[in-house]
């Protein structure tokens, strides 16, 4: 890799760029305009909402005319001026008294229909002699005991349509004739000599005690980083597709690629330059919001009127997590654009890549916004998801919080810069891609033809949209919400979650691979002996797990709650203890060992030696256990352990048995933890234990025997011990068995 | 002693003999059964370009004629380095295509038929780029690239940008980006393509030119006459075989015609008869 080669691309591919006016109006002017135009617009809206001039018909007030002790609605022509809360405001709505009857109503709101009128308020007849009678039942009141009931009351009535017009006048009467009620009400009152302070005995007071800037850091938490990265998305597609299909389109490409500049650079120029486009975009987006922001904010606070908080500008730390976080986002966006521009033939047809892009992003980056959703390990793990949660702790000032999940977003972001990155590169390398002048691509055809193809085992890229589907379903399956207290529940939470697991491993099972049997690790019969091994491991395995556990529970303690479930699912009574065992672990040992030693290990295994393949399917394996982090250590330490069995041996059958009694004897250990304890001698094996989750522990001695115990049984893991080399059938393993006599011999052994 | 020294021949691996006799001329380009097969998802794999063998020497110009889609740019692609064989190989000045892409680079100058140029760049910053690309010297560039544009005429245009330039001058830019570094190899794919009689006349004559300083062209073509005009040797392409190859006298030798479109129209035809009766005997095959 020649940096001076990068240079030379990105330098040029910037010029370039730059000398594109649609790349610069897009890219730069264009947010210049934006966010100004839509200030403008937003000022002219709350200009109107101040401004307008709103017209009311009042239909029938005049029988009020003649009540005494009534606060007047209308003053000369006009609503009352004390009933506004400024002065002044009264001449914005002007109001057209008409005798109240049928006939004019149904005139007024014709007149509204046409625009004469914005708004009706219809005093029915009888409504004033119904107000005298309330006064007249106070009064008498007071002084007889007992209550009439009141006739049932003529009410009025207040019409408006759709149009804004129309809508805010309404909304601005309605206040109106409620600050009339309650001075009426009030007139009541005195009459009936009740004190006023009987209608509103107490008034409750409410204050924000959030620091002062709290309410503001939340607002723009949840607001910038999403405009911020949409910006860098879409900043980074277009000179991405003028890049690379605009240069295919040209023929540039491939004199270009006749220089002696190789792939790499000129992927990492290009790269650089997309990177360029897609921060200074996002730059220009957030400067052009600043500006724009000072004045929609002045008219912002106007409205709200004082005694709100008033809204202010974020704080510049907020502004500096967000450049940071800005880097990778954009080098990831970018990355993945060049290498989906790269497909396209014509800048025309790269366009069209843009919206399935954007199908997949957005909704990456509205997840954050949903109430409810929070930063925890599994949402850290959503790319682009977890780093707008990062940033909206970070903006918060929630920085503990931050702190604890910027390793997992970070490894996150970094491995899909890492894919996006190597994707294009590849992309770059394809003649395929390059040259797809002749080919006449169509989804359909290339399906069957990928069918009619399909390996026997299954590819790394497989085995990934395997791994990619599992967590999909697993996410959206979080959203359902089970009554785990109840047994009901509690088989459906574990039949959902296992599904989760089995469906996509069938589904790639069926349309991926073509030998079943070579990809899921399957023996024509079952090696007994093989499972006999499973189980005896998955025995002396307990104490060493249960110390595992007792060893991580300090660190990563589980979450509250999750604790006392466990102990309760263990000894609870409502379920049969042979459906709890089936459900927790015969169930989860098949469909957990087909997908994660099945599947993804066999997929891993096409391009990874067989210590990294078991590494990754162990890490994976480890990610599918959400709940709690401990959780997902302890399986990925038990993911090692099958993997290597299931490499060894290239049979799931042990696997699936050492699964089975592993979960199995766990949940027994817990359900009969006091008899286990008043068993003879106990104590030589059993001593009471730390962690929450683990009710009897096991002795050091015990620990330390089993572990030299698992070790020989690993030791003897191995297709040797099992059956003769035929039940695999699988020729292309590196580290091919003894010769069979050798195997025979061991048999015996 | 007599040594002629052409301009370059600096990059030429060549061991010179100090003898009386001129220097034998150096094999520059070597085609040793290439094949090119894609897959094509309907039509199942198609050939390309089959079993494809020749050599060329420096201060020649091979000719690659043949009718469209005969697979010359797909064997000139492979020569450039942007395409990897299905089989067999190439060398370039001794140099492997597939093995060493980067170094075959810098022995060849590529001229396609699109004539491709940014849009967005004079023909001064675009020859200048694929210089620094090469990684010349400024100085060396500067001077080199003042010669080229006086020695194509090209110093009008040194500021126009590619987007305001007619198919002609897009091609002198094509050619003189391909000589920047003088390489010792030239690829013409259908140069003259959508270029006037009169810029496909001085294109003919820049070949000329280039061949006579020592350089080795190779120059695809479906227009016998330039062919005819500029080749020393010429292979005749058709359906990605080559099928028949030397010099114009030899072939007209060969094939008993002074007219060598009578010629190519010939092999053509009795290629065409010999695969339809390939394909009809292995039809009664199946049948039978």
């Amino acid at each position: 890799m020649n940096w001076d080669n990068i240079k030379l691309v990105w330098r040029r591919e910037m010029r370039d760029q730059l000398r594109d006016r649609r790349t610069l109006f897009v890219i730069g002017i264009l947010p210049l305009l934006i966010y100004p135009m839509m200030g403008i617009a937003f000022s002219r809206l709350s200009q109107f909402v101040r401004q307008n001039t709103a017209t009311v018909s009042v239909v029938g007030y005049e029988q009020l005319a003649d009540l005494e002790d009534v606060p007047a609605l209308l003053d000369d022509g006009r609503f009352a001026e004390d009933l506004f809360q400024q002065p002044g405001l009264s001449e914005r709505i002007n109001v057209i008294s008409v005798v109240g009857s049928a006939e004019n109503l149904e005139k007024q709101k014709q007149g509204m229909k046409q625009g004469m009128t914005d708004l009706v308020v219809y005093f029915p007849p009888g409504f004033a002699e119904r107000l005298a009678t309330i006064r007249q039942a106070m009064r008498e009141e007071s002084e007889a005991e007992g209550r009439q009931a009141l006739p049932n009351p003529p009410n009025p009535i207040v019409y408006y349509d759709t149009r804004d017009e129309s809508q805010l006048a309404n909304s601005r009467v309605q206040v109106l004739l409620d600050r009339w009620q309650s001075r009426i009400v009030r007139n009541n009152l005195i009459a009936g000599r009740i004190p006023i302070e009987i209608t509103r005995p107490f008034h409750v007071e409410s204050q924000n005690i959030a620091p002062a800037g709290g309410r503001q850091a939340a607002f723009w938490s949840k607001l910038l980083p999403f405009i911020v990265f949409v910006c860098a998305l879409t900043g980074a597609f277009y000179p991405a597709v003028d890049l690379c299909a605009g240069e295919k389109e040209r023929g540039t490409l491939e004199t270009l690629l006749t220089s002696p500049a190789q792939r790499g650079e000129i992927v990492g120029g290009k790269l650089l330059t997309v990177i360029t486009f897609s921060i200074g975009s996002a730059l220009c987006n957030l400067a052009s919001m600043a500006i724009t922001g000072q004045l929609i904010i002045k008219q912002l606070n106007a409205i709200t009127g004082p005694g709100q908080d008033p809204l202010t500008a974020p704080s510049l730390t907020s502004i500096a997590w967000l450049l940071i976080a800005l880097l990778p986002m954009a080098v990831m966006f970018s990355a993945t654009s060049l290498a989906l521009a790269s497909l396209a033939r014509s800048t025309k047809e790269g366009q069209y890549y843009l919206m399935p892009l954007f199908l997949v992003c957005m909704p990456l980056m509205m997840l954050p916004l949903l109430p409810g959703i929070e930063l925890n390990l599994p949402t850290s793990l959503v790319p682009i998801s977890g780093m707008v949660l990062l940033m909206q702790a970070a903006m918060e000032s929630k920085l503990a919080l931050a702190a604890t999940y910027v390793l997992p977003v970070a490894l996150v972001t970094l491995g899909c810069c890492a894919v996006a990155v190597r994707w294009a590169v590849s992309q770059f390398n394809q003649e395929s891609v390059l040259f797809r002048d002749t080919e006449n691509f169509d989804l359909l055809t290339w399906a069957r033809w990928a069918y009619a193809h399909r390996p026997p085992t299954p590819t790394l890229g497989a085995a990934a949209l395997l791994i990619a589907l599992i967590f999909l379903s697993q996410f959206i399956a979080q959203s359902i919400s089970f009554d785990i207290t109840q047994p009901s529940g509690f088989v459906k939470m574990i039949l959902v979650s296992q599904s989760c697991i089995l469906l996509p491993t069938l589904l790639m099972g069926l349309l991926a691979v073509s030998s079943m049997r070579r990809t899921f690790l399957l023996a024509e019969r079952i090696p007994w002996l093989s499972v006999l091994t499973g189980i005896a491991l998955a025995v002396v395995m307990q104490p060493i797990g249960t110390a595992l556990i007792e060893l991580l529970d300090p660190i990563l303690p589980l979450p509250p709650g999750l604790a006392e479930l466990a102990e309760k699912l263990g000894s609870d009574a409502t379920l049969p203890l042979g459906m709890v065992l089936l459900l927790m672990a015969v169930l989860p040992a098949i469909c957990e060992e087909l997908a994660f030693r099945g599947f993804v290990l066999s997929g891993l295994r096409e391009r990874l030696s067989p210590g990294w393949a078991i590494v990754g399917s162990a890490v994976f394996f480890g990610l599918a256990h959400p709940t709690a982090l401990q959780q997902t250590v302890c399986a990925a330490f038990l993911g090692l352990l099958l993997g290597y069995i299931a490499v060894k041996s290239r049979q799931i059958t042990p696997c699936v048995a050492f699964h089975m009694s592993y979960n199995g004897l766990q949940l027994l250990r817990t359900s009969f933890a006091d008899s286990l304890a008043d068993l003879p001698r106990a104590e030589w094996v059993f001593r009471p234990s730390s962690a929450e989750a683990v009710r009897l522990g096991f002795t050091t001695p015990v620990v330390i025997l089993c572990g030299l115990a698992a070790i020989a049984l690993l030791w003897q893991v191995g297709p040797s011990m099992y059956t003769s080399a035929e039940t695999y059938g699988s020729k292309d393993d590196a580290s091919s068995p003894l010769p069979k006599a050798a195997a025979a011999e061991q048999t015996r052994l | 002693m007599a040594i002629a020294i052409t301009p370059g021949m600096h990059a030429l691996p060549a061991v010179y003999c100090f003898d009386f006799q001129p220097p034998a001329a150096a094999l520059m380009i070597e085609a040793n059964g290439l094949a090119k097969v894609y897959d094509d998802l309907k039509l199942g794999p198609r050939v390309a370009v089959a079993d494809l063998t020749f050599r060329a020497e420096e201060g020649e110009v091979f000719g690659l004629l043949g009718p469209n889609g005969a697979g010359k740019t797909t064997a000139l692609r492979i020569l450039a380095t942007l395409l990897k064989p299905t089989s067999g190989y190439a060398r370039i000045n001794g140099f492997d295509c597939e093995t060493q892409p980067e170094l075959v680079r810098h022995q060849i100058g590529y001229i396609s038929a699109s004539a491709a140029m940014y849009d967005r760049m004079t023909a001064w910053e675009m020859v200048e780029y694929f210089g620094q690309l090469h990684h010349i010297e400024p100085q060396l560039l500067r001077e080199r690239m003042e010669r080229l544009f006086d020695r194509l005429a090209m110093n009008e245009i040194r500021d126009v940008l590619g987007g305001k330039m007619s198919t002609g001058m897009k091609q002198k830019v094509a050619i003189a980006r391909a000589m920047v570094h003088d390489p010792p190899v030239l690829i013409f794919d259908e140069a003259t393509n959508g270029l006037d009689v009169l810029v496909a006349r001085s294109l003919l004559d820049t070949v000329r030119e280039l061949r006579d300083q020592g350089k080795c062209i190779i120059f695809s073509s479906h227009i016998m006459r330039e062919v005819e005009r500029l080749c020393t040797r010429i292979a005749i392409m058709h359906r990605g075989r080559i099928l028949a190859e030397g010099s114009l006298e030899q072939l007209r030798a060969e094939y008993q015609s002074e007219d060598f479109e009578d010629v190519f129209l010939d092999l053509i035809g009795r290629e065409e008869k010999r695969l339809a009766e390939a394909a009809q005997a292995a039809e009664v095959e199946v049948a039978s």
